[in-house]
C-alpha cells in the first residue's frame, strides 16, 4: 500500500480524497496555487506545496511542476480527483516516467475512453448503441456537413473533458462556426485540447450514467446507476441515486452494457459510463468519464463503499474486495451541487468573501464543502463551493430531508444557488420525476425573490438595528462591522448588486 | 419613547415605527404592530431574532446605505435614507443616468479575464449586440450592448485581467 499520496486538486475533493488518507493512513501532500495558500485542503494536508500563480495553466495543470513537488514530497502515488489533470493522458505518462503511481485507468485506456470520438467507435464495436454523429473531430466546415446529414440541432463537444465545458447546442447552420470556435477555445482552456466534434441533440432524454470500478485482476463491478438530468446548459446540478427512470431490466442492460466497455479497453480503476435514455427506455451510449466524479457521493451512500478508498487500493495492485452480487444498493441518495452563482440573476457567477458559513446536520446529511468563514472565491476556477448529499430509505424522504438540510445552509457574503435548489425540489414536476435534460432550461423558471415572507421580517430587524444604530451609535457600528470577519469595506458594492444587474439585462448567453 | 424609519426594500418604502421596552421592542408595519426581542451572539454578524415567539437566525451587515438581512438561503438589501449622505456611489440611480445622458458605458459584472472585444471605436453597434466575452469561473460569458448606438472607446483588451466594475467600453 501506498505511504504517501499527493493530491493534485483543490477544493472539496482534494478534501475529499485526503479524509480517505488519513482513515487509511496514508500521508497527504497538497499542491497549491497563491490564491489558493489559506484554502482548506492546504490547511488540512501533511504537507503542502505552491505551484505558481493562480491561472490553472500556471498552477494545477502544470504538469512539470506537479511531477517535481511529487519528487520532492517522495510521494508514491498521484490522485488526480475531477477536472484539471484528471483526464489527461500526458498526465498520466508523466507520472509513470516519475515512478508516481497515476490513481486512475492507463495512459491507453484513457486515450481509448476518454477521448469521446475514439469511445463511441469502440462502443459501437460492442454492439452498444451510441448517439448519432461524428466519428471524428471536425473543422467549422465539416460541422456543417455531419450537421447536415443528421439534421439540427446538433450539439458541438469537446472531445476531451466534461462538466459541461466546451459545449454548444446549435439549432441553425448560422450559428454553427461561432458555436465551433467557443466551444474549442473553452475546451482548450478548461482541458489544454481544443479539438471538438459533433452529435445529434437527442430531446427528449434523461442521463442516466453507471458507475463502474475495474481492478487490475481484470474484476469489474457495476455500483448502480446515476439520475443526473437536472442540469443547466449541461452543467449538472442534482443527482440521485436510483434512477425513477430505470427499471430492473433496464439497469441490468445498462450495467452490463457499462462492464462490456470498461472490459473492452483493459480500463482499469473507477469510472463513469454515461447513456442517455429515452421516453421508450431506449439507451444511448454518451461518453466514458475516466475519474472520480463529482456525484460519486450518493453511490456511495446507497453501496456503503468509499469509493476514493476503493480506487487507492485497485492502484495499489490489490483485488476488487467484492463482486457484482455484493453490490445491493440500499435507499435513495440525493446531492445538491452548491455553488457561487445568483440564481435570481442568470446563475451569473458571484464572488469575494464568505463571510460566515454554518453547514447542516443532522441524520441522513452529508456535506463535502472547501468552504469557511472568511474564504475568498476566486475566479480562476469553478463555482461549486460545496455538495450536498441527503440520503432516505425512500426518495420521497431523501427529498424531505435534503429540504430541511438546505434551509439549515446558511453562506453569507456571496449569493450560492441554494433557493434554486429550494425551488426545484419543491416542484412537483421533480416529485414524480417528470423531467428530462432540457427541463431546467426549457420548463424551469425561477420564482422572483420578491414577496417572500421574510421580507417583512428583514424590514422589521433592519428597524431595530436603525433605532439601536440612533441610540447607541457606537455600539450599533461595532454590532455591524465588529470582529467577525464582515468586509469594512466595499459594501456598497453588495447593496443593490442584484438590482443593478437585471436592470442592465446583462445575461450569460450561452448556446 | 417611539421612533419612526423609512426603509426601502426593492422598489417599495416602507415606514416603520419601533417602541423600545426594557431591550425588547414593538414595530409597527403597516397598520400592526409585531413584538420582538433581537440579541447580537457574542461579537459576531449574527443575531438570534425572536418574532412573536417565532425564533430566527439573522445576519445582519451593515453598509454605508444600510443593512444587508440574511435569514435561510436568502438575502435581503434594504436601505436607510437617513443614512445616506450625498453621492449614493454604486446604486442603481448611477446606472440609470448614463442611458439618459447619451453615453452608456459597459462595466464588467464580475472579476475575470477578457476573452475576446468584438468591437472597435466607431463600429456601430445594434441593442443586444455581444461586445465582450469574459471569463470567469471557466465559463464564457457573453456581455452586451445595453442599447444601439456608436463605440466612442474601448478599455478592454482580450487577456486582461478585470476587476468587478472596470470599465470595458463607453457607447455614444
Amino acid at each position: 500500500m501506498f505511504k504517501k499520496i499527493l493530491i493534485a486538486n483543490r477544493g472539496e475533493i482534494a478534501l475529499r480524497i485526503m479524509r480517505t488518507c488519513r482513515e487509511l493512513g496514508i500521508a497527504t501532500v497538497a499542491v497549491y496555487s497563491d490564491v489558493d495558500r489559506n484554502a482548506l485542503h492546504v490547511r488540512y494536508a501533511d504537507e503542502a506545496y505552491l505551484l505558481g500563480p493562480g491561472p490553472p495553466l500556471e498552477s494545477y495543470l502544470n504538469i512539470p511542476k506537479v511531477i517535481q513537488v511529487a519528487r520532492d514530497a517522495k510521494a508514491d502515488a498521484i490522485h488526480p480527483g475531477y477536472g484539471f489533470l484528471a483526464e489527461n493522458a500526458d498526465f498520466v505518462d508523466a507520472c509513470r516516467k516519475a515512478r508516481k503511481k497515476f490513481i486512475g485507468p492507463s495512459a491507453k485506456a484513457m486515450r481509448l475512453l476518454g477521448d469521446k470520438v475514439s469511445a463511441r467507435t469502440l462502443m459501437r464495436k460492442a454492439d452498444v448503441p451510441v448517439v448519432p454523429g461524428a466519428d471524428e473531430e471536425v473543422t467549422p466546415a465539416q460541422a456543417a456537413k455531419i450537421a447536415k446529414e443528421i439534421g439540427f440541432p446538433v450539439l458541438i463537444k469537446a472531445a476531451a473533458g466534461g462538466g459541461g465545458k466546451g459545449i454548444r447546442h446549435v439549432s441553425e447552420a448560422s450559428e454553427l462556426e461561432a458555436a465551433v470556435r467557443i466551444a474549442s477555445s473553452e475546451a482548450a482552456s478548461a482541458f489544454g485540447h481544443g479539438a471538438v466534434f459533433v452529435e445529434k441533440y437527442l430531446s427528449p432524454v434523461r442521463h442516466v450514467e453507471v458507475q463502474v470500478i475495474a481492478d487490475s485482476k481484470g474484476n469489474a463491478v457495476a455500483l448502480g446507476e446515476r439520475e443526473c438530468s437536472i442540469q443547466r446548459r449541461h452543467q449538472k446540478l442534482i443527482e440521485e441515486t436510483p434512477s425513477i427512470a430505470v427499471d430492473p431490466d433496464l439497469r441490468e442492460r445498462m450495467l452490463t452494457a457499462a462492464v462490456t466497455a470498461v472490459k473492452a479497453a483493459g480500463y482499469e480503476n473507477a469510472g463513469t459510463v454515461e447513456f442517455l435514455v429515452d421516453e421508450n427506455k431506449n439507451f444511448y451510449f454518451l461518453e466514458v468519464n475516466t475519474r472520480i466524479q463529482v456525484e460519486h457521493t450518493v453511490t456511495e451512500l446507497v453501496t456503503g463503499r468509499d469509493l476514493v478508498a476503493d480506487q487507492i487500493l485497485v492502484a495499489a495492485g490489490e483485488k476488487l474486495p467484492y463482486g457484482q452480487e455484493d453490490i445491493q444498493p440500499n435507499g435513495h441518495a440525493i446531492e445538491c451541487r452548491i455553488s457561487a452563482e445568483d440564481p435570481y440573476n442568470d446563475f451569473m457567477p458571484s464572488l469575494g468573501r464568505i463571510d460566515w458559513v454554518e453547514e447542516p446536520s443532522g441524520p441522513g446529511v452529508r456535506v463535502d464543502s472547501s468552504i469557511f468563514s472568511g474564504a475568498e472565491v476566486p475566479y480562476h476556477y469553478d463555482p461549486m463551493l460545496a455538495k450536498l448529499i441527503c440520503w432516505g430509505p425512500t426518495r420521497e424522504v431523501a427529498i424531505r430531508r435534503m429540504v430541511r438540510a438546505l434551509q439549515e445552509y446558511v453562506v453569507v457574503g456571496i449569493q450560492t444557488n441554494i433557493p434554486f435548489h429550494l425551488q426545484l425540489l419543491a416542484d412537483e414536476r421533480f416529485a414524480k420525476g417528470a423531467f428530462y435534460t432540457s427541463f431546467l432550461d426549457e420548463e424551469f423558471e425561477m420564482d422572483s425573490p420578491d414577496g417572500h415572507p421574510d421580507e417583512r421580517t428583514a424590514l422589521l430587524v433592519a428597524a431595530v438595528l436603525s433605532h439601536l444604530k440612533k441610540r447607541r451609535p457606537a455600539a450599533v457600528g461595532q454590532a455591524a462591522s465588529g470582529g467577525s470577519g464582515w468586509r469594512a469595506a466595499g459594501k456598497e458594492r453588495l447593496l443593490g448588486e442584484r438590482t443593478m444587474a437585471q436592470r442592465r439585462g446583462w445575461r450569460q448567453r450561452i448556446g | 419613547m417611539a421612533s419612526t424609519y423609512r426603509l426601502t426594500l426593492g422598489d417599495e418604502e416602507h415606514e416603520l415605527e419601533v417602541e423600545e421596552h426594557d431591550g425588547s421592542f414593538r414595530v409597527r408595519l403597516g397598520d400592526e404592530w409585531y413584538p420582538l426581542e433581537l440579541e447580537r451572539i457574542g461579537e459576531t454578524a449574527r443575531y438570534s431574532l425572536l418574532l412573536n415567539h417565532r425564533p430566527y437566525d439573522v445576519f445582519a451587515e451593515e453598509g454605508p446605505q444600510g443593512y444587508h438581512i440574511v435569514i435561510g438561503p436568502r438575502r435581503f438589501a434594504i436601505t436607510t435614507p437617513t443614512l445616506v449622505r450625498g453621492r449614493r456611489a454604486g446604486g442603481p440611480e448611477d446606472l440609470e443616468a448614463p442611458m439618459d445622458a447619451g453615453e452608456w458605458v459597459l462595466t464588467s459584472p464580475m472579476a475575470g479575464v477578457i476573452r475576446e472585444v468584438l468591437v472597435e471605436p466607431g463600429d456601430e453597434v445594434e441593442a443586444g449586440q455581444v461586445i465582450v466575452v469574459i471569463e470567469a469561473m471557466k465559463m464564457q460569458n457573453d456581455l452586451h450592448a445595453r442599447r444601439a448606438g456608436t463605440v466612442k472607446a474601448v478599455y478592454a483588451s482580450a487577456g486582461q485581467q478585470v476587476e468587478q466594475g472596470t470599465k470595458l467600453v463607453v457607447l455614444l
